[in-house]
């Protein structure tokens, strides 16, 4: 019997055993049974075994079942009532938290519209320019003066009005050198020389000569008071070491100038008398060391200078073997040397010029 | 719906009307669902899981399934098939979880049955005995061993074989309570049948 042929046989016999075989099926199966007594036997066998399992006495349900399901019905109706009880509660509740942060989000969203508008809208703060503490009274020794000294000092510059004093080109640049002197300003230290003068007229041409030959005309703001004249420049400590240089015939006489660096807002560093050779030297160093600390090694030179003279004295007077203490010699030149100095990028000083009249 | 509660009292109403009532939310017409399934529901459970306190725990569960979600029935099938799914399906899934516990054996039923019995048994299946079948299965003995044999078959195949030959479904009814395909339905109930000969014929050997 091939796979096929068995597999037909079993539908037939199960066909049988259920009744849904035709009649055609019915008459063949029977033809294969009269022909095959295992078969016969194996399709009986199966026919009593599904009558004796189909005979097996029925189980009745316990008449308790009907009861039980009433009460576990009537406990699940009661435990979805409570549970939905319950789940309205907590609706409840959250409905309630729900509308508490749309509240919260509300206010906090009018807070910040508010505070964005108020930044939009709200005037604008003055703006605080730092202008450099500027003293032009004269001072007769090295010193550094307190804040509050400066204030009253800056008194003396009240009656100078501020005008236009030369070159009619600078005029129209005028504007953008203001935004440029306030970033100078704020970036750099700032120095200052008076320099007394006999003729204000003769110093003032000399000095604009200077400044011309120098191309600094773009790099500078005058300002002209009664018996004063401002020069503020903004260039780099080669240009301006240059100008001064030319200019050395008006301040490079005894008792003639004074140097003034600011030491941030409120001390600041005064020399007098201060030579071409020093300023030179401040005004190359500025790339490497604060001008300010230059003036202070300068000052301290002086001292040092000024105590070697005594004790010369006194060597001479008591003629003693008393060896002179030795005084570290300050650096006044750049440890990099004058043309490293140059070759680096140069850092642009506020440096002012101010010419006063000698009564 | 005086006739209708008429018929409730006498179980005449058909599954139909009886499903209507109970969507309704009629307490008698449910009572009478109960009523007249719990004997069919708790037969087949019983002869599936072979413990009358599982058995009736499981047709509690059933009948509380099926008038929890009676609302949703959509009239695709047959009350009768639909109750009959949800209760094989109950009774497996415990089978299948309780498996580790299993089934009396076979050997130990027919230690404890009388010779008696298994001649009778074995007269009847292997020896073209002509006895009633009705009589034969109606002996406590004779029914605990068929139950054991039972037992020892596939639970998929048992459930098949219980439809057929217990609750005399059809193929189409059978693949629609197991959910397969009728021509498994075929070839399983036959597997089933050859199995439980091969069974019965060694163990009465």
């Amino acid at each position: 019997m091939d796979d096929l042929t068995k597999q037909s046989i079993e539908e037939l016999i199960n066909g049988y055993l259920d009744g849904d075989l035709s009649d055609r099926h019915k008459t063949e199966l029977k033809r294969l049974m009269s022909h095959d007594s295992k078969l016969a036997q194996r399709v009986d066998s199966l026919k009593r075994q599904k009558d004796l399992v189909g005979s097996l006495p029925r189980e009745k349900a316990p008449e308790h079942v009907i009861g039980d399901i009433k009460s576990r019905l009537e406990r699940n109706v009661l435990l979805n009532h409570c549970k939905s009880q319950n789940d309205e509660c907590n609706g409840r509740k959250h409905l309630f938290l729900r509308h508490i942060a749309s509240i919260a989000a509300v206010l906090l969203l009018i807070c910040g519209l508010g505070f964005v508008i108020w930044q939009v809208v709200s005037p604008a703060a003055p703006m605080q320019i730092q202008t450099p503490n500027i003293v032009a009274k004269s001072v007769n020794r090295t010193l550094a003066i307190s804040d509050n000294e400066v204030r009253e000092s800056q008194d003396s510059f009240e009656n100078i009005a501020p005008m236009t004093t030369f070159l009619q080109s600078y005029k129209a640049k005028e504007a953008a050198q203001v935004e440029i002197q306030e970033q100078v300003i704020n970036l750099t230290p700032t120095a200052m020389l008076n320099i007394e003068v006999a003729n204000l007229v003769t110093a003032n041409k000399l000095v604009s000569q200077a400044i011309y030959n120098n191309s600094l005309l773009n790099e500078v703001v005058v300002r002209r008071g009664n018996n004063a004249i401002e020069y503020k420049l903004t260039t780099s400590s080669k240009q301006l070491s240059t100008l001064l240089n030319d200019v050395k015939g008006l301040f490079d006489l005894p008792n003639t100038n004074q140097m003034i660096l600011s030491l941030g807002e409120s001390q600041m560093v005064v020399l007098e008398n201060v030579t071409s050779f020093e300023l030179n030297e401040i005004v190359y160093s500025a790339n490497e060391i604060a001008p300010s600390e230059i003036a202070s090694m300068i000052a301290f030179e002086r001292e040092v200078q000024s105590s070697l003279k005594s004790t010369k004295l006194i060597k001479e007077n008591y003629a003693t073997n008393t060896e002179l203490p030795k005084v570290p010699k300050p650096m006044m030149a750049s440890p990099l040397g004058l043309s490293k100095c140059l070759a680096q990028p140069q850092k642009k000083l506020s440096f002012t010029i101010v010419l006063v009249e000698k009564y | 719906m005086n006739q209708l509660s008429n018929k409730l009292q006498n179980h005449k109403i058909d599954d139909h009307s009886l499903i209507k009532l109970c969507q309704q939310g009629d307490l008698a017409a449910l009572d009478t669902l109960i009523v007249k399934y719990q004997d069919r529901v708790y037969n087949i459970i019983y002869k599936i899981c072979s413990n009358s306190d599982d058995a009736a725990e499981l047709t509690q569960d059933t009948f509380v399934k099926v008038i929890e979600k009676i609302g949703d029935f959509k009239f695709r099938s047959a009350l009768y098939t639909w109750v009959f799914r949800v209760a094989v399906n109950l009774t497996l899934n415990f089978v299948k979880r309780r498996a580790s516990i299993g089934f009396k054996s076979l050997d130990e039923t027919l230690k404890s049955c009388s010779e008696d019995s298994k001649s009778t048994l074995k007269s009847y299946l292997h020896d073209g005995g002509k006895d009633d079948p009705v009589l034969i299965a109606q002996k406590k003995e004779v029914g605990e061993i068929v139950q054991s044999a039972l037992n020892r078959l596939d639970q998929q195949h048992k459930a098949i074989m219980l439809l057929r030959e217990v609750e005399v479904l059809s193929y189409a009814e059978i693949s629609e309570v197991l959910d397969i395909e009728v021509g498994t339905v075929k070839s399983r109930l036959f597997r089933a049948r050859e199995n439980l000969k091969e069974i019965l014929k060694e163990a009465l050997a």
